[in-house]
């Protein structure tokens, strides 16, 4: 009898207008190869953040939220395809008007 | 072996019966007049007319025939089994299944060549934009409706980060000193999220000390908002109070909102003063008391 634990990334979408990627992350447990359990942990990513000047400070890709994992190649590499300097710019426009709101 | 050739039998006597102990080879039809009894049949057809029926088991248990419209098999038992490793229904060309029943496996339905739902070791599962439709194709459901069709539940975990700055008179919400982190939860129903987090500890040296801290934002909700502004009320707390730079006023509603197309909620409060309106901070107290503040909200994603 063998527990085996893995990760998947089970679920990469891209999401809205300004290309949110909401990823599933599941844990997925296995007993001699058969799944017995498999919980789900969610993140999304944006395109980045608004420093103090109201410049888009561009999403570094390291971390997941919890601070410690890093985020997957696979998970990077929708989040570089489709963060276009147009997505980066409406995104950037964006905060600096929910900042007025 | 040896070969009769006859072209007529009479059968001899008074006796009805005719015996032959080799093989009867009958080069065109028989026709028999009553019933035919064998232990086994071989041929290449079996033909029957319309309505014409084969008949199994000593009480005529099951019918298998064709009305010249149908095609009917009627079973007079309490079960009709099949038995068979895989199963699988379709059409007529063999291009379009109906249903799939697999051995130790899923059954699936197929709606016009299309799968559906199947089975799973969890029970029903929906592949991805299918669901149960609602739909009553009646008026009764109103003009508005937009959708009836449930296609997706889930639920699990996020990482809820709560950030704020050191000093309670800041008044931006962009510049945070503190990030801290909590596990908060989820539930996804359709397009419906509930999701909640609570940290804990908030005082002074406390696991997530905030102490003396401006609330600015709580980001990592586990889906993106659609539509415009989702808001809640804030719930269960201890140490939180209302405050606008030096400007503390003890009479507010606290809240969170949600705009549009993001993960990040703003917590707020409205300043409770007649003809003044204003809008403030969550802030934390600062104290060395136990202190927590709890977040949740419902929203739409898409």
């Amino acid at each position: 009898m063998a527990l085996s634990e893995s990760i998947e990334y089970d679920k990469i979408e891209i999401v809205g207008q300004y290309k949110h990627v909401q990823v599933r992350k599941a844990m997925v447990i296995k007993k001699d190869g058969k799944e017995l359990t498999r919980s789900f942990e969610r993140f999304v990513l944006d395109p980045g953040t608004l420093d103090a000047s109201d410049n888009l400070v561009d999403n570094p890709l390291t971390k997941e939220p919890d601070g410690t994992t890093d985020i997957a190649d696979e998970v990077k590499a929708v989040c570089t395809a489709v963060w276009t300097t147009t997505i980066k710019d409406a995104w950037k426009s964006k905060l600096i008007a929910d900042k007025s709101s | 072996m040896s070969i009769l050739n006859v072209n007529k039998i009479n059968p001899v006597g008074g006796g009805s019966t005719i015996t032959i102990a080799g093989i009867a080879s009958v080069t065109n039809n028989i026709s028999v007049g009553n019933s035919v009894t064998a232990s086994s049949f071989h041929g290449d057809e079996v033909k029957l007319g319309d309505n014409k029926k084969i008949l199994l088991g000593d009480g005529n248990d099951i019918e298998i025939y064709h009305t010249g419209a149908v095609d009917m098999i009627e079973g007079k038992s309490l079960y009709l089994i099949q038995e068979s490793q895989n199963i699988i229904l379709r059409n007529l060309a063999g291009d379009e299944a109906y249903a799939k029943f697999f051995g130790n496996g899923a059954v699936e339905l197929y709606h016009n060549g299309t799968k559906q739902v199947e089975t799973s070791t969890d029970g029903l599962k929906f592949p991805s934009g299918k669901g149960i439709n609602f739909a009553s194709g009646g008026s009764s459901d109103g003009p508005s409706v937009s959708s009836e069709l449930l296609d997706d539940y889930e639920e699990g975990s996020w990482t809820a980060t709560l950030n704020g700055h050191s000093s309670p008179t800041n008044v931006a919400t962009n510049n945070p000193t503190t990030s801290r982190t909590a596990t908060g939860h989820y539930r996804k129903i359709g397009s419906y999220v509930h999701a909640q987090a609570t940290w804990a500890n908030l005082q002074q040296s406390g696991a997530n000390d905030m102490a003396n801290h401006q609330i600015q934002t709580i980001t990592g909700l586990p889906f993106t908002s659609m539509g415009t502004l989702f808001t809640s009320e804030l719930g269960y707390s201890r140490g939180i109070y209302g405050r606008y730079n030096n400007s503390i006023i003890e009479e507010a509603i606290f809240y969170f909102y949600l705009s549009g197309s993001s993960t990040t909620v703003y917590p707020a409060a409205s300043q409770v003063v007649q003809n003044t309106p204003g809008t403030l901070y969550h802030t934390v107290s600062n104290s060395s008391s136990g202190m927590y503040y709890s977040f949740q909200m419902s929203y739409y994603t898409t």
